[in-house]
C-alpha cells in the first residue's frame, strides 16, 4: 500500500504521538513532508561503506524501511534476498533496495536520492 | 579351553592367559605345520605318509586359498593373518587358530575354503570379544548367490552402465570398494549414517579416486598425450583428427581416475586454431567424428560410456579474447582467440548437424552432453539468433541441447548432471595460460531432507539444529575422504593415482587447492511437506520455507569453507538412484509420516523423493511458472543447479523454445535448462519414433525401448531403477504449453517470468 502525500504510516504515527507541543509541532511538520515508501527493504551488510553511507544520510526508521543486514548467520535475510532474486546482484553491489513492487534499486547515491523523494533526509553530518 | 573376554587385550602383544597349556607349549615348540600338541587337537600333515590316526581326512587336509592353489592345512597361517593384519597379540593369535581348527576337526566338514576359515576366525573373535580385531581382519566379498545374479541381471543403480561381462567387473569391484570404503576410509559414524541414510556418500565404490573434473583441451594441445605407465608417448597433435584422438583416449585415462563426469571447456573454440584451411564437408566430418567417439564409447570403464560434456561457445568468450591461441604441433599460432570466432562457430553449427541427425537409426546420442553458455555477449555477436534457432531445433527434435546461463560476468565450466565450477578472479587470470584451467569436484555427500523433517517434529528449532548435525557428519565424511585421496597422491609417480600428479606445468594435474567438495540435497519438497503441511508449489511460504532451508546450508557451507579452508559448495544432486534409496528408507524407519510423503507407487515398490529443491514433478505447472521458482534456488547452490522441462512426444517449433530461451535467461536467475523429449526405438524395424509407446509405431513389434532423459542424460528406461520409473510415470509433460496457438512464444510474452 502506498499512502498520499501528507499522510502517515502508522507506526509513525504511533511513534509520533508524544503529548508535548514539541511532539505535536513535529507531527504537524512531519505530516506534511512525509510519504510512505510502503514495504521497502534495505539490504545492507556489515562493512559494506555504501551501506552506511545510506543508513547515516536517509532516516530510514521515520521511512519505515526495514534494514535487512547479511551475513554468516542470517539464512532468513538470505532467502528473502533469493525471493526477490537479487542473490547474484548482492554479490557485487550493495546496497540494495527492494520496493514493494519487488523492483530493486542498487547504487547508495541512487538509493538515498529515491527516498529522499519521501521527505526524511537526515543532514550531511549524519 | 576357556578364554573370558576380560582376558583378553589385543594390541598389547601379551597374552593374559599364560596358565593355557597348549598356549605355552606351542610358544615353546612351534610344530613344523602348526598342528598343536594338545589333546584333542591333533596335528594336521597333509598329503605326507604316516599321518597319525585321528587326523582328519584327506579332503579336509587341503584348503583352497584365495590364491587359487589347494595348500596343506597349516594353523600358523591363521596366527599369521591374524599377527600381520591385526593388533591382536601373539598368545590370543594362537588360542583362536587352536580353536578354530578344534571347529574344523569337529565338523568332519569335506571342504575347507580360505574365506570360511576367515569367517571362522571372525566367529571366534567375536565369541572373544574383540570386535575391533574382527573388524581388522574382515574379509570382502559378495556372496555366490550376489554374484550369480549379477551375472545374470543388469545392475539399475546407474543407467549408464550396460549389463555384460565388463559391467560385472566393475560391480563386483565397486562392491568390495563399496566395503572397503565404509570400513576402512570413513568412521564408523560416518559410514552409519551413510547405512542409515541419514546421508548418501557417493560413488563409495569408486573411492580410490576424486569424483569428477573439469579441464581444457589446452593441456594436451601444449603437452600432448604422454601419460604416466603409458605404452608410447605422443606429441602434440598436428592434425585435427589426432587432437580428437587424444582427446578421446585422454578422456578414457581421466575415466579412469574420476569416478564421474569428464568436462571440456570451450571445445569447439579450442580446436579452432586446427580447422583453418578445412572445407565446412570436413569441418562436419570430425564433428561427427567427435560425437560418435565420446557416443561409442562404451567399451571402456565397465563397459560404461564416458559420462562426457562438451561446453560450447556462440561468442568467443570474454576471459579467453585475448588468449594467445595454441594451434597445430601445441604452438601458438601468432593470434589470440579473438581471431578464430569463424572457425571456432563453423564447428559447434556443425556439431549441432550431427546432434540434430541423431545417430544411425535416428535416436538421440546419449553422449557427448552439448552445454551451450548463454551469456551477454552472445546476444551482440553476429548471428545468434540464428544459433539459438538452430539449438533450439536440436533440443526440440532430439533433447541433446543444454542452456547454461552465465549473467553478468560469470563464468563457468559445466558438467555431470549439473554441476558446475564457477570460475573465479584467479581461475580467469589463469585462462591467459587455459592449459591451467582444470578444476575438479572430490566427492559429493548428499543429505535426506524429508528425514531431518520426520525427526523434527514441526519444530524449527529441532530442524535447523538437525541440518546443522547433519551437514557436519558430511563435512566429516569430505575431511575423511580427502585425507585418503592425499595418502594416494602422496604416493606420487608409482601410486594409484599417478595421472592425477604428473607436473606437466609445474603443478599436479589435481589442483587440491582448487578442489570442491559438494553438499547436495534430496527432497526439499518433501521436508517442507512435512514440515509445513505444504509442498513447495502450494503456496509462497512453503516456497519460502524451502528457500530459508537452503539458505541456511549456504551459510553452513561458507562457514566450514573459512573453517577448513577447502571449498565446500551445494550442488543439485542428481540423486539417480540416492532419491529411490532414502525413499525406501524412510518408508522402511519413518512409517506412517513418511508413507503420505513419499512420491511413486508404493505398492509398485516404485518410491522416490523429488530431487534436490525441485518442485514436484507431477504438479501441473506452466513451464514458466516452473523456471522460475525453481530458478529462485538456483543462486544459492554455487556448484549446479538445472530445470527439467518434459516434453513428452510433443515437438514444439524451435521459435517457440528460442523465445522461452531467451526470457529465462532475462528474467529468472535460472542456472540451466533442458528440454526432454521421449522416443521409441523399435529392435524389429530399426526405427525411432516421437514419445513413450508399448509398441512400434511403424511395424507393430513389441520389441521396443523407451528413451528420455533420466537425470541429466539420456538413456534407455529399461536400465532406470524403480524410483526413476516412478518418477517417469509422475512426470508432468509440458510440451503442449509450446505448442498450443496461445500458448508457447506468444504466452511467454503475456505471462511474464518476473514475480
Amino acid at each position: 500500500m502506498r499512502l498520499n502525500p501528507g499522510d502517515a504510516p502508522d507506526g509513525l504515527e504511533r511513534r509520533s504521538s508524544a503529548p508535548n507541543i514539541f511532539g505535536v509541532f513535529f507531527e504537524s511538520i512531519f505530516k506534511s513532508t512525509v510519504k510512505e515508501v510502503g514495504d521497502v527493504t534495505l539490504f545492507t551488510k556489515i562493512g559494506c561503506e555504501k551501506c552506511e553511507y545510506v543508513k547515516k544520510t536517509v532516516d530510514l526508521n521515520k521511512l519505515g524501511v526495514k534494514v535487512e543486514v547479511l551475513g554468516p548467520d542470517n539464512p532468513d535475510s538470505l532467502a528473502h534476498l533469493a525471493w526477490h532474486e537479487l542473490v547474484a546482484v548482492a554479490e557485487t553491489q550493495l546496497p540494495i533496495l527492494v520496493l514493494d513492487d519487488s523492483s530493486s534499486i542498487t547504487g547508495a547515491i541512487r538509493i538515498k536520492n529515491y527516498l529522499a523523494t519521501f521527505g526524511v533526509q537526515r543532514p550531511a553530518n549524519g | 579351553m576357556e578364554v573370558g573376554n576380560s582376558q583378553v587385550q589385543p594390541g598389547r602383544g601379551e597374552s593374559t592367559d599364560p596358565s593355557s597349556p597348549s598356549i605355552q607349549a606351542s610358544q615353546a615348540s612351534p610344530p613344523k605345520n602348526g598342528g598343536g600338541e594338545k589333546r584333542g587337537s591333533p596335528a594336521f600333515h597333509s598329503g605326507q605318509a604316516g599321518k597319525a590316526k585321528d587326523e582328519t581326512t584327506d579332503m579336509a587336509l587341503f584348503v583352497r586359498t584365495s590364491a587359487e592353489t589347494l595348500s596343506d592345512w597349516n594353523r600358523q597361517r591363521i596366527v599369521e593373518a591374524l599377527q600381520r593384519e591385526t593388533t591382536i597379540d601373539p598368545d590370543t593369535a594362537e588360542r583362536i587358530s587352536r580353536e578354530v581348527e578344534e571347529t574344523i576337526l569337529a565338523s568332519r566338514i569335506s571342504l575347507v575354503t580360505a574365506p570360511l576359515i576367515r569367517e571362522l576366525v571372525d566367529a571366534k573373535l567375536i565369541e572373544h570379544g574383540l570386535e575391533e580385531v574382527r573388524k581388522m581382519h574382515t574379509r570382502l566379498g559378495v556372496p555366490l548367490y550376489d554374484v550369480d545374479q549379477l551375472i545374470l541381471h543388469p545392475n539399475r543403480e546407474n543407467a549408464n552402465v550396460p549389463h555384460g561381462p565388463e559391467a560385472t567387473n566393475l560391480t563386483l569391484a565397486e562392491r568390495i570398494k563399496k566395503e572397503y570404503a565404509l570400513l576402512n576410509v570413513f568412521s564408523q559414524e560416518v559410514g552409519d549414517a551413510h547405512m542409515r541414510g541419514d546421508l548418501h556418500l557417493h560413488d563409495l565404490g569408486f573411492i580410490d579416486r576424486p569424483y569428477c573434473s573439469g579441464q581444457s583441451l589446452e593441456y594436451i594441445k601444449k603437452f600432448g598425450l604422454s601419460l604416466p605407465n603409458s605404452l608410447s608417448m605422443a606429441r602434440p597433435a598436428k592434425h585435427p583428427e589426432v587432437l580428437l584422438a587424444h582427446m578421446v583416449k585422454f578422456a578414457a585415462a581421466l575415466q579412469s581416475n574420476f569416478a564421474g563426469a569428464i568436462g571440456w571447456d570451450a571445445v569447439n573454440l579450442f580446436f579452432a586454431p586446427y580447422l583453418e584451411g578445412l572445407s565446412d564437408r570436413e569441418v562436419k566430418q570430425l564433428a561427427q567424428m567427435l560425437v560418435y567417439e565420446f557416443s561409442q564409447q562404451a567399451v571402456a570403464r565397465g563397459g560404461q560410456a564416458i559420462f562426457t560434456d562438451i561446453n560450447l561457445y556462440w561468442e568467443v568468450p570474454k576471459h579467453f579474447e585475448g588468449v594467445m591461441a595454441i594451434g597445430p604441433n601445441g604452438e601458438f599460432t601468432g593470434k589470440t582467440y579473438g581471431a578464430y570466432l569463424e572457425q571456432s562457430q563453423r564447428f559447434v553449427w556443425s556439431l549441432f548437424d550431427v546432434f540434430r541427425e541423431g545417430d544411425a537409426v535416428g535416436r538421440p546420442f546419449f553422449f557427448p552432453k552439448p552445454l551451450v553458455h548463454i551469456t551477454e555477449k552472445f546476444f551482440q555477436t553476429p548471428g545468434h539468433m540464428d544459433f539459438l534457432h538452430h539449438i533450439c531445433d536440436v533440443a526440440a527434435e532430439r533433447g541433446n541441447t543444454y542452456f547454461v546461463f552465465d549473467r553478468g560476468n560469470t563464468a563457468k565450466i559445466s558438467e555431470c548432471c549439473r554441476l558446475s565450477f564457477k570460475l573465479e578472479k584467479s581461475d580467469l587470470d589463469d585462462a591467459h595460460y587455459p592449459w591451467r584451467m582444470r578444476y575438479c569436484a572430490l566427492q559429493n555427500v548428499t543429505l535426506n531432507l524429508p528425514r531431518i523433517a520426520y525427526q523434527s517434529g514441526g519444530d524449527d528449532t529441532k530442524l535447523f539444529a538437525r541440518i546443522n548435525e547433519v551437514f557436519n557428519m558430511a563435512v566429516r565424511a569430505h575431511l575423511e575422504k580427502k585425507a585418503f585421496l592425499e595418502r594416494l597422491l602422496a604416493l606420487g609417480d608409482g601410486g594409484p593415482l599417478a595421472l592425477l600428479t604428473m607436473k606437466k606445468d609445474g603443478q599436479p594435474y589435481l589442483r587440491m587447492h582448487r578442489a570442491t567438495f559438494l553438499v547436495g540435497m534430496v527432497g526439499l519438497n518433501e521436508m517442507v511437506q512435512v514440515h509445513r503441511g505444504e509442498q513447495l508449489h502450494e503456496s509462497d511460504e512453503a516456497l519460502r520455507f524451502g528457500l530459508k532451508t537452503i539458505a541456511y546450508m549456504k551459510l553452513l557451507a561458507e562457514k566450514m569453507s573459512r573453517k577448513y579452508n577447502m571449498r565446500f559448495v551445494l550442488e543439485q544432486t542428481p540423486a539417480e538412484s540416492t532419491a529411490y534409496r532414502f525413499a525406501k528408507l524412510d518408508l522402511r524407519d519413518f512409517s506412517p509420516h513418511s508413507g503420505k510423503v513419499v512420491k511413486g507407487d508404493i505398492g509398485r515398490g516404485e518410491v522416490y523423493y523429488t530431487n534436490s529443491t525441485y518442485l514436484n514433478v507431477g504438479t501441473l505447472l506452466n513451464p514458466v511458472e516452473r523456471v522460475r521458482k525453481e530458478g529462485l534456488f538456483h543462486p544459492l547452490i554455487e556448484a549446479g543447479s538445472l530445470t527439467h522441462i518434459w516434453l513428452g512426444e510433443s515437438r514444439p517449433s524451435k521459435e517457440s523454445l528460442a523465445n522461452f530461451v531467451i526470457k529465462v535467461f532475462r528474467h529468472s536467475q535460472n542456472d540451466q535448462i533442458a528440454f526432454s523429449p521421449e522416443f521409441t526405438t523399435c529392435t524389429t524395424c530399426g526405427r525411432t519414433a516421437r514419445g513413450l509407446s508399448p509398441q512400434c509405431p511403424y511395424c507393430g513389434s513389441a520389441e521396443v525401448e523407451g528413451i528420455t532423459r533420466i537425470t541429466g542424460y539420456f538413456t534407455k528406461i529399461s536400465s532406470w531403477n524403480k524410483g526413476k520409473l516412478g518418477e517417469l510415470r509422475d512426470r508432468h509433460r509440458s510440451g503442449e504449453y509450446f505448442t498450443a496457438p496461445a500458448a508457447g512464444c506468444a504466452s511467454t510474452r503475456e505471462t511474464p517470468l518476473t514475480a
